[in-house]
């Protein structure tokens, strides 16, 4: 019998569940907590790319009225480790120690204090004596693998959990090599060739609270950590096999987030302050300040990309090779896997290319670490990508639309780049099932006037604008790896608690999960409470990342909401003593629609707690894919360039997606736009620049620009019919891919307008006015 | 842990603040002269900059110094006027004041609540606007103290020595019939100055006098660009021509996050360029 | 040191230390409404309205707000009676992560407070000084436009 609800909860844009408390300023986050008497953590970093640590003198340090506990190499746990918060095995290398001793990079982590104010810790940490060794530090990843370069981590045991490629010995954090069919032979046969470098830059998600983290002790003595963790029960992992505490003696709670985009899929801070709870018996908070977000904790990482393609005449691509480079700096988090993804969600765009190579190395170097940031790795692929098909479509003289939609991947379609990479094991095939690419590029298109605007060069006076656009995919946690479960049960009044481990870090995940539970169980949002990311009163989740949460973490939703659907009907079965299959779900009503009876949820729920044959309504399920279903997205920027300035203006923005069907279209929105400004500045603002010391010069948001509500353009976000089999309720991700568009977009604009092409970001107003004279432009 | 004496550790406590609240001027005066406390007048400056400790704050707000007074020949602001408060109360009698055009461009809207002209002029933070303006439109510095007089702002600037021992009372801007441009060089919305440039002009009878073109963010803090200036001193607008006023620019930058020496001076001078061209059109349009 | 402060409407003596902060006092004493972002007056997420001023709470010391009102978000507005300016943003889809909303708000509630009426331009420049990284800020912009729409028609 098919269930009927008065009004769909999904498709609808319904109010993010903590939206009111969080606008009355009602919500804790971490640094919130209210912790009796805490010690309070400061850390002291090194002040040299690369050294040896001779001596830690901590005498006057210990000497600061208040000071209760100093952490070094030489007191602290030195098992290796990797921060990334990534399921066990981690793909990345185990080349961290909690405090180094031989430092690799301007921020590396030396010790940490604790003391009873903020004030004295970080006194102590001034006046903590460090003598270093100094080593002659390399800066420059090309360099990396070179033999007289200095290697960071042969000799201090690292090593990669899984069996992937990884070598030390020659700086190498990783490596991903593959290729089909016969590149030479593409070249060959093609009429243009043509061969490119792009470069990314060092950038930072900048979310909007610094990483903190607490840690505290519950009435049993059981360790409890509450921090800004996107990965609680990686958290738990990693901090139990850094203590040596079991597993199942620690908690980890995650609370409100104010973002984090991915810098908070590291574990930093929670092994610190759970060791010294642990040393100390004390409560323990530890919190970033915004300098220490910038230097201290995870950057996006660079990339150089170089794109060599062959093409005939008639728009064939022929061959495709693509070599990246990525810095992963001095350790080795998602050094792996966002290298990987470089590859792997770029490439399956173009699956019609019969000679495909990807050569891919990710190496070490004495600069800040990278880790794990929204996109990662697709948004430098793209950057690479998008501009190489628009420099390939004008050399044939079509439109790159055309091209494109010629070139795309299909419904129905798979490449064999899906198998061939993985996250550090094998990757998994996988055929697209909805695919409304070409769709958004005509509605993108439309929407920006692309006919009436493109190589127009409409100029006014200094000013001259143009258009460019860019695509991607994405795809929706990774397969066979990323598992979400769920848990739920009927309360008397036959409201619902749904404990999930996934975790919400702004992006609205309990209000779409608790979407997806209302649907199944033709329940109002308000019978639907959520808890999530405790890892005592959840079940496992891997986190939020991956674009994960709506695919996978859905799934295990609707499968638990629909065994307790089971079990409403099989009560009012007995109830209504007719079979479940004449019975159908409406609006907190088990019906039989042929006899017009019906019994209410609260009814149910009672007669299960309390009357006859008494069980709790409940269920649990889990849920890990073969699948995992790409969203796609258009996205096309007007630019206005100021000739003799330099400086680009983005006017206008659309962006065009397929994320199957929007379970919640006001929070797909609102995670299109964000995304979408944080990429049209990482395109254009953003950089961390360094000294010659390999010393981050602008750790503050003085000098590492990003955008306000003045900075914006005009802004379009057009939601494309699609409808994924796949998925929960036909929904796909949509939380990463937003921002993989903007800077192609605006670079491939930048040549509408003036004729220049800008391979590096980012696409700095002295960049652009130093190519106008070099080209001689007026 | 350590094996140091309990009163060694004593030592070490650090000594709070002192919050001196001086009620008169003289008062302030007197506390100035101690070299060894911050003069505090509600801005954001010593904040942002806090360097660990200090021993002690004389803070400004019981001397009464927030006024803006307007008469015919003059305007009188205060030491401790924000922005914001400045803006408000010029905005009406003197929309197109630069000085009023400048500060409310400045930093953001809770910046300009609290930043005084008074400690912009005194500890020029990056985002204060207030230097080309206040020499572009001859104003004068009032102090009281040690140095007790009126000074030309860009004398203040140039000799911080003035400022020992004394304190800043207000500033004083003569009102003037004129027409002015004043451009912020950023790289977004919100964001300091990478240079300003201000130029204010006398015109009357369809010529300019009594120029002043002002730049700051250079290498040596500021500059009045006398070259330029002689290029539009007595001529009508149709007799200006821009591209060529503002060729050889005097001036150099030192690298800055917004780009090198050579981009920056290249930015400048198109921007004066666009400056002195809409000086010469704003004058036009008065003509009528 | 010790003062008296006008809290959300409710007379307060907090004791502090001369050089602390507006932020860290009103933090310390249950005040965690007002967040942290930077301490240099960059994001916004500290403002209050002090003496009804938008103000970085981060850059105001404690000592100079002595005797004065400060209204932090949870003095606007309850769960249970939400001013219209939260509302708004709610229904909006204006708060993602939360972080940068009480400021932005308070920035809302200064703007609309002086100008019931602002032009987008107005709007724009109330913001200035609030950064928020999840939401671009387009429907923060549709929010303050949907709260003067709504204080006004109540009017």
């Amino acid at each position: 019998m098919n269930d009927t609800q008065s009004s769909s909860v999904i498709g609808s844009s319904v109010t993010k569940t903590d939206a009111l408390s969080l606008a009355c300023g009602a919500c804790r986050f971490t640094a919130d907590a209210d912790l009796r008497n805490p010690l309070f953590v400061a850390f002291a970093y090194s002040p040299y790319p690369f050294a040896d640590i001779l001596s830690i003198d901590s005498g006057e340090a210990r000497d600061v009225p208040g000071v209760v506990d100093i952490l070094t190499y030489e007191n602290a746990p030195d098992r290796l480790h990797t921060t990334a918060g990534q399921g066990y095995p981690e793909p990345s290398p185990y080349d961290s120690r909690l405090f180094a001793k031989r430092v690799l990079f301007v921020g590396d982590r030396v010790a940490a204090i604790a003391a009873e104010s903020r004030k004295a810790a970080e006194a102590a940490a001034r006046k903590l004596k460090v003598e270093y060794a100094r080593l002659s530090p390399l800066f420059d990843p090309e360099r990396s693998r070179n033999p007289e370069s200095p290697k960071l981590h042969a000799d201090d045991g690292s090593y990669a959990p899984l069996p992937v490629a990884y070598r030390p010995e020659e700086n190498l954090a990783g490596e991903v090599l593959f290729s089909f069919g016969d590149c030479e032979q593409g070249f060959a046969d093609a009429d243009y060739v043509d061969e490119h470098t792009y470069h990314t830059q060092y950038a930072q998600h900048c979310a909007m609270e610094p990483h903190a983290a607490c840690a505290s002790f519950d009435e049993n003595g059981r360790l409890v950590i509450v921090s800004t963790t996107q990965v609680p029960f990686h958290a738990r992992r990693i901090v139990s096999k850094l203590t040596g505490i079991p597993v199942g003696q620690i908690r980890v709670i995650k609370p409100r987030i104010g973002g984090g985009f991915g810098s908070k899929q590291e574990v930093l801070l929670e092994p610190v302050v759970a060791l010294f709870a642990l040393r100390t018996r004390r409560n323990v908070v530890a919190e970033f300040s915004r300098k220490e977000v910038f230097m201290n904790s995870r950057t996006r990482h660079p990339f150089r990309v170089r794109i060599k393609t062959g093409v005939k005449n008639d728009g064939t691509i022929t061959a495709l090779a693509m070599d990246d480079l990525m810095n992963a700096g001095a350790y080795g988090p998602h050094g792996l896997t966002v290298l990987s993804n470089g590859g792997s969600k770029v490439l399956p765009l173009l699956n019609k290319v019969p000679n495909v190579s990807f050569v891919g190395r990710t190496v070490y170097t004495n600069l800040p670490v990278g880790g794990a940031y929204r996109g990662y790795g697709a948004t430098q692929g793209y950057f690479a990508l998008n501009q190489h098909l628009d420099i390939l479509s004008r050399h044939l003289g079509v439109d790159v639309i055309d091209f494109i939609k010629a070139q795309h991947i299909r419904e129905g379609e798979t490449s064999e780049v899906f198998k061939a990479i993985g996250e550090g094991t094998e990757g998994v095939s996988q055929i697209i099932k909805s695919c409304r690419l070409s769709e958004c590029i005509d509605i993108g298109a439309r929407e920006i006037d692309w006919k009436e605007k493109r190589n127009r060069r409409i100029r006014k006076g200094d000013h001259v604008s143009g258009v460019g656009m860019a695509v991607a995919m994405q795809g929706s946690g990774i397969p066979c790896v990323d598992m979400g479960a769920a848990w739920m049960k009927m309360n008397d009044d036959g409201s619902v608690n749904l404990m999930v481990g996934a975790t919400d870090i702004g992006t609205g995940s309990d209000t779409i999960l608790a979407q997806i539970a209302a649907q199944t169980l033709s329940l109002p949002m308000d019978k639907v409470i959520v808890l999530s990311s405790d890892t005592d009163l959840t079940p496992f989740d891997t986190g939020a990342y991956a674009s994960s949460t709506t695919y996978i973490s859905g799934k295990a939703v609707q499968k638990c909401a629909e065994e307790i659907r089971k079990q409403l009907l099989s009560v009012a079965a007995s109830m209504l003593q007719c079979e479940a299959s004449h019975l159908a779900l409406h609006d907190m009503n088990v019906e039989n629609p042929s006899s017009g009876k019906s019994v209410s949820y609260e009814d149910i729920a009672c007669r299960a707690t309390y009357g006859a044959n008494q069980f709790q309504i409940q269920a649990t399920a889990s849920c890990v894919t073969e699948e995992s279903p790409a969203p796609f997205v258009a996205q096309f920027a007007e630019v206005d360039v100021d000739v003799r300035t330099g400086k680009i203006q983005v006017l206008s923005f659309v962006t065009a997606a397929d994320c199957g069907v929007p379970l919640n279209p006001r929070m797909v929105e609102g995670q299109l736009e964000g995304a979408t400004v944080n990429g049209i500045s990482y395109a254009l603002t953003e950089e961390l620049l360094f000294d010659g010391n390999g010393r981050i010069t602008n750790p503050s948001f003085w000098d590492y620009k990003i955008f306000t509500a003045a900075d914006i353009p005009q802004m379009k976000t057009i939601i494309v019919d699609s409808f994924e089999p796949t998925g929960p309720f036909g929904a796909k991700s949509i939380a990463e891919i937003g921002i993989n568009g903007p800077a192609p977009a605006i670079a491939n604009a930048l040549f509408d307008a003036v004729g220049i092409r800008l391979f590096d970001l980012p696409l700095t107003p002295e960049k652009v006015l130093g190519e106008i004279r070099r080209l001689g432009i007026s | 842990m350590s094996t140091r004496s309990p009163s060694h550790r004593e030592e070490l406590r650090m000594a709070e603040m002192l919050w001196i609240r001086p009620r008169t001027l003289s008062e302030a005066l007197e506390y100035v002269k101690d070299e060894s406390l911050h003069v505090h007048g509600g801005g954001t400056h010593l904040l942002r900059n806090w360097k660990g400790s200090i021993r002690g704050l004389i803070d400004l707000s019981e001397l009464d110094l927030d006024f803006v007074r307007i008469s015919k020949e003059w305007i009188d602001i205060g030491a401790m006027a924000t922005y914001a408060d400045i803006v408000r109360a010029l905005r009406n009698s003197f929309p197109e004041n630069v000085l009023v055009d400048a500060l409310s461009r400045s930093a953001s809207t809770a910046l300009r609540n609290r930043i005084t002209i008074g400690g912009s002029l005194a500890l020029l933070p990056p985002w204060s606007n207030v230097l080309g303006p206040a020499i572009a439109t001859d104003a004068i510095v009032s102090l009281e103290g040690m140095n007790r007089g009126l000074y030309p702002v860009a004398d203040v600037q140039r000799n911080k020595l003035l400022l020992k021992g004394s304190l800043i009372h207000s500033i004083r801007i003569p009102v003037r019939h004129s027409v002015a441009v004043f451009h912020t060089e950023k790289r977004v919305a919100f964001d300091y100055p990478s240079f300003t440039i201000t130029i204010c002009a006398d015109f009357e009878r369809d010529l300019f006098t009594n120029v002043r073109v002002v730049i700051t963010g250079v290498a040596d803090l500021f500059a009045r660009l006398e070259s330029v200036e002689r290029k539009i001193e007595g001529c009508s607008p149709a007799e200006v021509n821009s591209r060529a006023v503002c060729a050889s620019l005097p001036i150099s930058f030192t690298k800055k996050p917004l780009g090198s020496p050579q981009y920056l001076l290249e930015l400048a001078s198109v921007q004066l360029e666009r400056c002195v061209m809409k000086l010469v059109s704003l004058a036009s349009r008065k003509r009528g | 040191m010790e003062g008296q402060f006008r809290v959300n409407g409710v007379n307060h003596t907090f004791s502090f230390s001369a050089d602390e902060t507006l932020l860290d006092v009103l933090r310390r004493h249950g005040f965690t409404d007002v967040h942290c972002g930077c301490r240099e007056g960059s994001c916004g997420a500290c403002a209050v309205l002090l003496d009804k001023k938008l103000v970085n709470s981060c850059l105001v010391f404690a000592a100079t707000s002595i005797g004065q009102e400060i209204l932090t978000v949870s003095g606007l507005g309850t769960r249970d009676a939400p001013h219209p300016i939260q509302q708004a943003f709610v229904d909006c889809g204006a708060v993602q992560c939360g972080f940068c909303t009480p400021g932005m708000i308070l920035a809302t509630y200064a703007l609309l407070s002086d100008n019931p009426n602002p032009s987008d331009e107005d709007i724009l420049r109330a913001l200035d000084g609030n950064q928020c990284r999840c939401t671009g800020y387009v429907k923060i912009i549709e929010a303050v436009k949907q709260a003067a729409r709504r204080l006004d028609r109540h009017e």
